[in-house]
């Protein structure tokens, strides 16, 4: 007797956790399709999507552009506008080359130029000029060099200068001048650095300085000032010059802010976060608050010697809520 | 037995709670929607849009988004199309980028040429 009453304690037993796993499997199959169905509510970023690393940006006046880059999926052509006084993006015509990153761009004289650049298969040699007030891109003559990715330019006094970079097997030093005048480049001589690529830039009063860059493995420590009247260079102090320096990088952004100059983020065998000021009349460094926001490399900065923007290019496009002006005399404030 | 039960209720009442705590974060989702409007803009020679976050601007769009040149929308309903679509793609937590298969879809005449 007591047997069969046990028997019947087993059955009820197995009815009772096959009823509890059946609810189990609908609660668990209900919350997979809403996965789907909703997608993923944890980041409150209001942009999601893969990464998007290695797009190209200049700034004009007060409108920041950046365009090109690569998802993780494919090489991206989509171009877009930030408006740095009231803080709104607008998509603009796509970039007309082939989809690529790790881009170039730069700034001569009112029009944007983006040009080099991988796009998954090549290093690439063409380059383009941007009109920002007819939203027209139109093709300029090809750089008549070894294509290249992640390579340095910038421009100034109405011309632009590009070198540096990865060809595919060598990293770089040559340096090169555009005319847009007579749209054709000429190579520049004297730069006495060494090659590299993912180098960073600033200009501060007519003054371009140059510095960070990888080559072979290792985080190239030499900075360099341009003088673009004598189309000189001049070495300044090591980025290790003092021994709390830990300026050494690549794939950094530079950028100018009342007269200083920034190199932010970017990466040292690890992402990076950290900000270092730079001031020309001493030649010395100082550190700045960390960037807020998760560290990354081939950040997208928009500047304009007044304000400054840092993007993390998180995004499919650009996570557009993912700039963050920088204020480098403000206390930090982490409410903000 | 009886203590038997009392876990076996126990668990259904756990496993209820659990139930009730899924339903209330999908209802709770829906309503973390995203705010977001579109306005159509009536410019001197066409329509553009603009997108807004928590009545926010985010996106201003006085041109066809992709296309060479400043040429906005032809009518408010292409304008509207568009961004309706930059508005879905937003709420699905994808990025706003347009692409031309896009915009063809959306049959903005200036992508359907051929």
């Amino acid at each position: 007797m007591k047997y069969i009453y046990n028997m019947k304690e087993k059955v009820n037993h197995i009815k009772m956790l096959t009823m509890a796993s059946l609810t189990l499997c609908l609660m668990a199959s209900c919350s997979s399709d809403d996965d789907e169905d909703l997608g993923n509510w944890t980041d409150k970023s209001v942009f999601d999507g893969s990464p998007r690393s290695g797009s190209a940006y200049f700034t004009i006046g007060n409108i920041g552009y950046s365009g090109t880059g690569y998802d993780g999926e494919d090489y991206l052509s989509s171009f877009w506008a930030y408006n740095m006084d009231d803080d709104y993006w607008s998509q603009k015509a796509d970039f007309p080359g082939t989809a690529r990153n790790a881009a170039a761009g730069f700034t001569i004289s009112g029009k944007g130029y983006i040009g080099s650049g991988y796009d998954g298969l090549d290093e690439l040699s063409d380059f383009y000029s941007y009109d920002p007030s007819t939203n027209l891109w139109t093709a300029i003559a090809t750089f008549p060099s070894t294509p290249r990715r992640s390579a340095l330019a910038f421009g100034i006094n109405g011309y632009g200068y590009f070198g540096t970079g990865f060809d595919g097997d060598n990293d770089r030093k040559d340096f090169w001048k555009y005319d847009p005048s007579t749209d054709s480049w000429s190579e520049l001589v004297g730069f006495g650095g060494d090659k590299r690529r993912a180098a960073t830039t600033f200009t501060i009063n007519d003054i371009v300085y140059m510095g960070t860059g990888v080559a072979n493995g290792v985080y190239l420590l030499d900075f360099w000032a341009f003088d673009p009247a004598t189309e000189s260079w001049t070495q300044l102090l090591d980025l290790d010059e003092e021994d709390d320096y830990s300026i050494a990088r690549s794939n950094a952004v530079g950028f100018t802010l009342n007269d200083y100059g920034y190199i932010a983020t970017g990466t040292s065998g690890g992402t990076l976060r950290t900000i270092w000021e730079y001031d020309p009349s001493s030649d010395t460094w100082e550190a700045k608050t960390d960037f807020e926001r998760t560290s990354r490399q081939d950040a997208v900065v928009f500047s304009n010697n007044v304000r400054t923007f840092i993007g993390l290019g998180r995004t499919g496009s650009l996570y557009l809520d993912d700039l963050e002006e920088f204020f480098p005399y403000d206390e930090y404030d982490d409410e903000d | 037995m009886k203590r038997t039960l009392i876990a076996y209720i126990s668990i259904a009442v756990v496993s209820g709670f659990l139930f009730l705590g899924f339903s209330n974060y999908k209802t709770g989702s829906k309503e973390s929607k995203l705010q977001l409007q579109s306005e159509i803009l009536k410019l001197e020679n066409g329509y553009g849009y603009q997108i807004k976050l928590d009545n926010k601007l985010i996106i201003r769009q006085e041109f066809i988004p992709i296309l060479q040149g400043k040429k906005p929308f032809t009518t408010s309903q292409d304008a509207k199309r568009t961004a309706e679509r930059i508005i879905y793609k937003l709420q699905k937590r994808e990025s706003p980028i347009l692409t031309i298969p896009e915009l063809r879809e959306l049959k903005i005449p200036e992508f359907n040429l051929n």
